[in-house]
C-alpha cells in the first residue's frame, strides 16, 4: 500500500474541513480526489504531507513510514507554487535537493521535462502563474519519485497549458508512478485517473474505479426521421424503458448483455430505419451531479 | 545541521537584505566604536579608556549590545518571509520536518551569532589599535569573555525573534511587537511596577548580559560586572524561547 488514510478528521474552529475521511492507493493507481471547491481535497493533501496537524485519525505512507522518511519517495505540490521569489528557478530547485538529499545532477533533465530550461536563470517572481505552477510540479519530480501529489495541478492554466500538464501527468502514469491527483475537474479526473474518491464538505460520497463509475448503465440514444413509426416499433419490441421522443430521439435503456447492433437488427427487421444509434457513455459529470447535488 | 545551514545559506545567499542588515550591523558596530568617545561625552571623563587593551573586548562587546536588534530584525525578516512565501510549508512537503525546519533558523542564528562575536573581536583590535595604540603587558585577553558573551547575548535576541516571528507570522507586526517589548513594553512593567524584578525580564536581562559602563551611583564610568541571578537568567532564556519554539511549530498548521 502506497498510502492508507483512516478516519481523518481535521477542523477549523467550528468548521468540520475533513470528516472521517479513509481511503487506501495502491502503487501505480492514478487515484483522483475529486470535490466541489471547499469540499476538503487540499486539507487532506495537507494532513498527509505534514503541513497540516490532523485533530483525529492516521495516515502511514508506505505501510509505515512517516511523510518525511519516505520524502524522496513522494514528490509533492500543494495549492500554490511555493518558492523564494528573488531567487532563479534553478536555484529554487537547488534547495529542494538539498532538503530531498540528492544532488543537482537531474535539475536540467527536470526543467527540460517541465518546459523551463531555457528560464533557468530568471527569477521566480518574473514568471508567469502557468510558469510557476509548471516549476512546481517540477519540484515534485525532482528526485523522479515513485510516488506524485498533485494539488489542483492545472489550476489557472490556458487551455494549451492544461493540456501540456496533463500529457505530462500522463507520461507520468504510463511510467508506472502511482499519483494522488486533486481537482475540481471532472474531465481531468475522468482522462488521466483510475480510482476516484468523491468528496462533499469533508465527506467521502462515493469511492469506486473510474471505468466503474462510467459503465454503469447501457443506455442508447436511437432517432429517426419518422419518430412516431420509430416510437410504435421500439414499444412492440417489448419490456424496453423508452424515453422520449426529444427532438426525434429516443433514450432506451437495454438489459444487460445486449448492444445498440442488436436494436439496430432488431429495428430493421421491423422495416424501421434509423438514422442515429449511439452507446451513450455515462459521463463522470452527470454522476458528480447526481451525488454532490 | 551542516545540511540544515546549507540549506539557510542558499537560501540567504542571493538575499539583498542579508546583507544590507549584516551589512549595517558591522558598520555601526565599527563606526560607533571608533567614535566612542564623542558620541558619550561626559565633560570630566577620560574616555580613553576605551581603547585600551584588554578594555576594548568589553567595550566593542558593549556597543554590539545596541547593535544586536539590528540582527533580529534581520531574523524576523527572514522567517517572516517564509511564512509569506509559504516556502516554510513546502520546505516541509519537500520533506523537512517542522522541527528540522524551524531547527535550521536556530542553526543560522547561531552562526549569526558567532559571526557577530568575530566581528567584536576583529572591531576591537583594529579600533584598539588605531586609537588606543600596541597592547602592553601579557593581560591582552583578561575581558576577552565579552566576545563569548556577544555570542550568547546575540543569540538570546535571534531566538526571542524567532518566537515572536512564530506567534505573529506578519513581517511588520512582528518587527513592531520585537520592538516594542524592548524598547516600552519591558522598560514600562519594569520601571513602574516590577521595578525589583525588571532585571530579570527577558530582554532586559540579556542587555545586561553585557553590562553598561555609566554607572549613576556613585557616578563612575568603567567596567562593572553583571550580578549573578541576572547573568543565570540571561542564560536560560534562550533556552526557554527554544523550546516554546518548538513547542508552537509542532502544534500549529503551517
Amino acid at each position: 500500500m502506497v498510502l492508507e488514510v483512516n478516519n481523518l478528521v481535521k477542523r477549523y474552529g467550528k468548521v468540520t474541513a475533513v470528516n472521517s475521511i479513509s481511503f487506501q492507493v495502491k502503487p501505480g493507481q492514478v487515484f483522483g480526489i475529486l470535490g466541489p471547491n471547499g469540499s476538503g481535497k487540499t486539507t487532506t493533501l495537507g494532513c498527509i504531507t505534514g503541513i497540516l496537524t490532523a485533530d483525529s485519525g492516521t495516515f502511514a505512507w508506505f505501510d509505515k513510514g512517516d511523510f518525511v522518511s519516505s520524502r524522496k519517495k513522494i514528490g509533492a505540490m500543494i495549492e500554490t507554487p511555493n518558492f523564494y521569489p528573488y531567487m532563479s528557478a534553478e536555484m529554487n530547485l537547488e534547495i529542494v535537493a538539498h532538503i530531498k538529499g540528492t544532488g543537482y545532477s537531474r535539475i536540467h533533465d527536470t526543467l527540460k521535462e517541465v518546459g523551463l530550461f531555457e528560464r533557468r536563470n530568471s527569477p521566480f517572481k518574473s514568471f508567469s502563474l502557468g510558469m510557476k505552477q509548471r516549476l512546481s510540479i517540477g519540484s515534485a519530480l525532482l528526485t523522479d519519485p515513485e510516488v506524485l501529489v498533485l494539488d489542483e495541478p492545472t489550476n489557472g492554466l490556458d487551455p494549451q497549458g492544461i493540456n501540456e500538464i496533463r500529457q505530462l501527468i500522463i507520461r507520468q502514469r504510463d511510467r508506472g508512478k502511482t499519483i494522488i491527483l486533486a481537482s475540481h475537474l471532472l474531465n481531468e479526473v475522468e482522462k488521466v485517473c483510475t480510482d476516484v474518491v468523491i468528496l462533499k464538505k469533508g465527506n467521502v460520497l462515493k469511492s469506486a474505479t473510474v471505468a466503474g463509475m462510467l459503465v454503469n448503465g447501457n443506455t442508447v440514444e436511437v432517432g429517426s426521421e419518422q419518430p412516431e413509426i420509430l416510437g410504435k416499433a421500439l414499444e412492440a419490441l417489448g419490456n424496453l424503458k423508452i424515453s422520449g421522443p426529444k427532438n426525434g430521439r429516443f433514450v432506451i435503456e437495454l438489459p444487460a448483455g445486449y448492444s445498440s447492433s442488436f436494436l439496430n437488427r432488431a429495428l430493421i427487421e421491423k422495416g424501421v430505419s434509423v438514422n442515429h444509434i449511439v452507446q451513450v457513455q455515462a459521463d463522470l459529470e452527470s454522476e458528480f451531479l447526481k451525488l454532490i447535488g | 545541521m551542516i545540511k540544515l545551514l546549507k540549506i539557510e545559506w542558499l537560501k540567504i545567499a542571493r538575499y539583498r537584505t542579508f546583507y544590507i542588515f549584516s551589512g549595517l550591523y558591522v558598520l555601526l558596530l565599527f563606526a560607533i566604536y571608533y567614535g566612542f568617545d564623542r558620541i558619550i561625552h561626559i565633560g570630566f571623563l577620560d574616555l580613553s579608556i576605551v581603547y585600551k587593551f584588554p578594555n576594548v573586548w568589553y567595550y566593542a562587546a558593549y556597543v554590539s549590545s545596541f547593535l544586536a536588534p539590528v540582527l533580529g530584525l534581520l531574523m524576523i525578516n527572514l522567517l517572516a518571509n517564509e511564512f509569506s512565501f509559504r516556502t516554510l510549508r513546502q520546505n516541509v512537503v519537500d520533506g523537512l520536518s517542522r522541527e528540522q525546519a524551524f531547527a535550521s533558523k536556530l542553526v543560522l542564528s547561531g552562526m549569526l551569532s558567532i559571526c557577530a562575536g568575530v566581528m567584536v573581536l576583529l572591531t576591537g583590535l583594529v579600533v584598539g589599535l588605531i586609537r588606543g595604540g600596541m597592547p602592553a603587558g601579557a593581560d591582552l585577553w583578561l575581558r576577552s569573555e565579552f566576545i563569548l558573551r556577544t555570542i550568547w547575548q546575540t543569540f538570546g535576541i535571534l531566538t526571542a525573534a524567532l518566537l515572536i516571528t512564530l506567534i505573529i507570522r506578519r513581517s511588520a507586526l512582528a518587527i513592531l511587537a520585537f520592538l516594542a517589548l524592548m524598547w516600552i513594553i519591558e522598560p514600562i512593567i519594569g520601571n513602574l511596577i516590577l521595578k525589583d524584578i525588571y532585571s530579570y525580564f527577558p530582554l532586559n536581562s540579556l542587555d545586561e548580559f553585557i553590562p553598561s559602563p555609566i554607572n549613576f551611583d556613585p557616578p563612575s564610568f568603567g567596567y562593572h560586572s553583571t550580578p549573578t541571578g541576572v547573568m543565570i537568567a540571561a542564560l536560560i532564556y534562550p533556552f526557554v524561547f527554544i523550546a516554546a519554539g518548538f513547542y508552537l511549530i509542532k502544534r500549529k498548521d503551517l
